[in-house]
């Protein structure tokens, strides 16, 4: 029963790389955060290690197994609240994971921080990101 | 057209306290505000010991004291299954900053090498400091306080500024000409904006936290005496929270939540959760909220400045957000009163960026680390924590370890508040200043760039307090520091105010290690010898951004 999922969360966290090293062609901020990048993140699920994400040479990279000492470990009660909780659209559900205890945490937060800037930027709309407003000075029109 | 020397876009604390300097300087200005009112919101709770450094020197600290937690009522912050426990620690005594206002100002008072405040924090909730500040600005004459009216636009020429000003839902408008405006307009400052200038970093890490305000007067006596500790984490299975106090003879509460309640939830039951006890409460308000860590690419240019959260924006994890915008405010004022008096050089107001931005970015810095804390000690709560017998006990024994390890960063970062050094071209280069300085401890270094370290004279006067707010000090240290005669005839042909202060106390002159050292109007040191050099007008120049 949870074969299935932790096979698709497996794939879908193993994608993640494609996203961003294609968005890290295009934004400097993502480049400088690849350059200087924290330790692994470990994901588990099911208490079974599903893969841990690190950077190489300036390229974000996932593996399946274990790593042996990660700066941050997410560790999932099931393959399924990973899958739920990580494709949700509410970016709360992270957190509500973790209070329902679905979800434990431990290691470096300031590398989940890193991490979730990595992604936000890979998976960002560049027409609607910024909160800029151009206006004229006098009239207070947008230009 | 009205005009006014400075115009300040925004009545919160930066810009009300900026307007309050500058009138203390003797340069009029006019501030103007969106909203009517000052805030009805709680928002930040404390003004840190820099800040009410900088308070003191503008003569507030004692109204602001009056408006805030009692001189005697606690500043713990505590982690705890719930407001009724049981608790896992309480930090009290560890450091100067949990102490009452007088217990502190005590160890202060008796401190002789530097390594301590003037002044300590005071846990108060911004909508009882603004009312301070915009009371004072009302009163002063030289302050045109304009609340209920809005920048609509402006443009600026080599001369000035000339801005539109209108009354929402009116046909009032005006136009105002200055000589310098200043955006402390918030973080969706408008000023920014016309500027086209962003944040340079990524929205939304953290994602939308939740906060509650409530109001109860039975909720202190879940506290001992009484008196509600200034912030209590509950952290339990199945519930996380912080529960913060911004004044202890106060009715106010806020609750913090790391996310909004389910459709169906109620408000009351995630009170009752965190209280651990049924008391009687009010709900002012709530609502989600964003956290950010962001500064902004540039916070001046031209004639046009930025100050608080319009350059910055910060999670309130370590109280930085309207206490670096103080600084920014202390640090932009006399530089603008200086060029409007015409001894300020021509790049004196290019000093402005250059020595906030990188403290700026430093306090982001420190602020998502004292967030990444209080995760980290949520994360590490054990399931067994409120277990009776001995599983339990040791559980909430690592939990109190783990608050203190992870999270009493984003109380006692002395070397934050009061450490951090300015580097400029209006600061004389200081080999010693090129060390890093820490971010937690504070260790008091007469270095350029500096703050001066704070220190009591023989007769009980704060050396700080000596420091001329509308020029520059020199102070002359030991018996031999005879050669200040040429500094202030350079001064006088620079038309540079320049006070000479002569101190033979041994304890100071150890700590300040020089025989001269000169003293900006915010308490900066910008140049130190052992000798005054005969070309001392450049030493001027530098400081006065003329050269």
């Amino acid at each position: 029963m949870t074969l299935f999922p932790r096979l698709r969360l497996r794939i879908m966290l193993s994608l993640a790389p494609l996203l961003v090293n294609r968005a890290a062609k295009h934004s400097s901020r993502l480049k400088y955060l690849l350059e200087t990048a924290p330790g692994a993140i470990q994901v588990i699920a099911g208490k079974k290690p599903v893969g841990f994400f690190r950077v190489e040479q300036g390229a974000f990279r996932w593996k399946r197994g274990v790593h042996p000492a990660p700066s941050f470990t997410q560790a999932w009660k099931t393959p399924r609240s990973a899958l739920r909780v990580l494709t949700s659209k509410d970016e709360t559900d992270i957190l509500r994971a973790s209070e329902a205890q679905e979800l434990s945490m431990s290691g470096s937060f300031l590398t989940a921080i890193w991490f979730n800037e990595v992604m936000l930027i890979a998976r960002a709309n560049p027409a609607k990101s910024p909160e800029m407003i151009r206006r004229d000075p006098m009239t207070g029109q947008v230009t | 057209m009205i005009e006014t020397p400075v115009l300040i876009c925004g009545g919160g604390p930066a810009g009300l306290a900026l307007s309050i300097h500058l009138s203390r300087l003797g340069i009029r200005s006019m501030v103007v505000n969106d909203r009517p009112k000052t805030t009805s919101h709680p928002r930040l709770d404390v003004v840190n010991c820099r800040s009410m450094e900088i308070f003191r020197q503008l003569g507030l600290s004692e109204q602001i004291r009056a408006n805030g937690n009692p001189v005697y009522a606690n500043q713990y912050s505590a982690a705890a299954a719930s407001a009724s426990g049981p608790f896992y620690t309480v930090m009290c005594n560890r450091h100067i900053i949990y102490q009452p206002v007088q217990e502190a100002n005590a160890r202060i008072r008796a401190c002789t090498d530097g390594s301590l405040p003037l002044e300590p924090m005071q846990r108060i909730s911004q909508m009882y400091l603004e009312p301070v500040l915009y009371d004072h600005a009302c009163q002063d004459p030289n302050i045109d306080v304009k609340f209920g009216y809005f920048l609509f636009g402006f443009e600026q020429d080599q001369e000035g500024v000339t801005a539109l000003v209108r009354k929402p839902g009116t046909d009032e408008n005006f136009h105002v000409r200055s000589s310098y405006l200043v955006g402390c307009d918030g973080p969706h400052s408008r000023i920014r904006n016309f500027l086209s200038i962003d944040y340079d970093g990524t929205r939304d890490l953290i994602g939308e936290l939740f906060i509650i305000h409530f109001r109860s007067r039975e909720a202190a006596s879940l506290f001992p005496k009484g008196e509600p500790y200034w912030h209590t984490a509950i952290s339990r299975p199945g519930f996380f929270g912080l529960l913060v106090s911004p004044d202890a003879s106060r009715d106010d509460f806020v609750l913090h939540r790391p996310f909004a309640p389910r459709p169906g939830q109620r408000l009351e039951d995630i009170i009752d959760t965190a209280l651990g006890a049924k008391v009687a409460y009010e709900i002012v308000q709530s609502g989600p909220w964003r956290p950010q860590f962001l500064v902004a690419n540039e916070i001046g240019r031209g004639r046009v400045f930025l100050a608080g959260d319009a350059t910055h924006l910060y999670m309130p994890t370590g109280g930085l957000g309207m206490n670096t915008g103080l600084c920014e405010s202390h640090n932009l004022a006399w530089k603008l009163a200086a060029c409007l008096k015409g001894w300020g050089g021509s790049r004196l107001l290019e000093t402005y960026q250059e020595e906030r931005l990188p403290i700026a970015r430093r306090n982001r810095d420190h602020v998502k680390k004292c967030a990444a804390g209080i995760f980290e000690f949520q994360f590490g709560v054990s399931p067994q924590i409120l277990e009776e017998g001995p599983a339990g006990g040791a559980a909430r024994a690592e939990a109190g370890r783990l608050y203190e390890a992870k999270v009493s960063r984003m109380y006692e970062s002395l070397g934050i508040e009061i450490g951090y050094r300015y580097s400029s071209s209006a600061i004389f280069p200081d080999e010693n200043a090129s060390a890093p300085y820490e971010e937690i401890v504070y260790h008091p270094a007469p270095v350029c760039g500096a703050r001066l370290p704070s220190i009591f004279r023989e007769d009980g006067t704060a050396l700080l307090d000596q420091v001329a707010l509308d020029g520059f000090t020199l102070l002359a240290l030991g018996s031999n520091a005879n050669g200040v005669d040429s500094m202030q005839a350079a001064a006088r042909n620079a038309s540079v105010p320049l006070s000479v202060l002569h101190i033979r106390e041994p304890a100071i002159c150890r700590l300040l290690e020089q025989r001269y050292v000169l003293v900006r109007p915010d308490q900066h040191i910008c140049w130190h010898g052992s000798e005054i050099p005969q070309d001392c007008a450049r030493i001027l120049n530098v400081v006065r951004g003329a050269q």
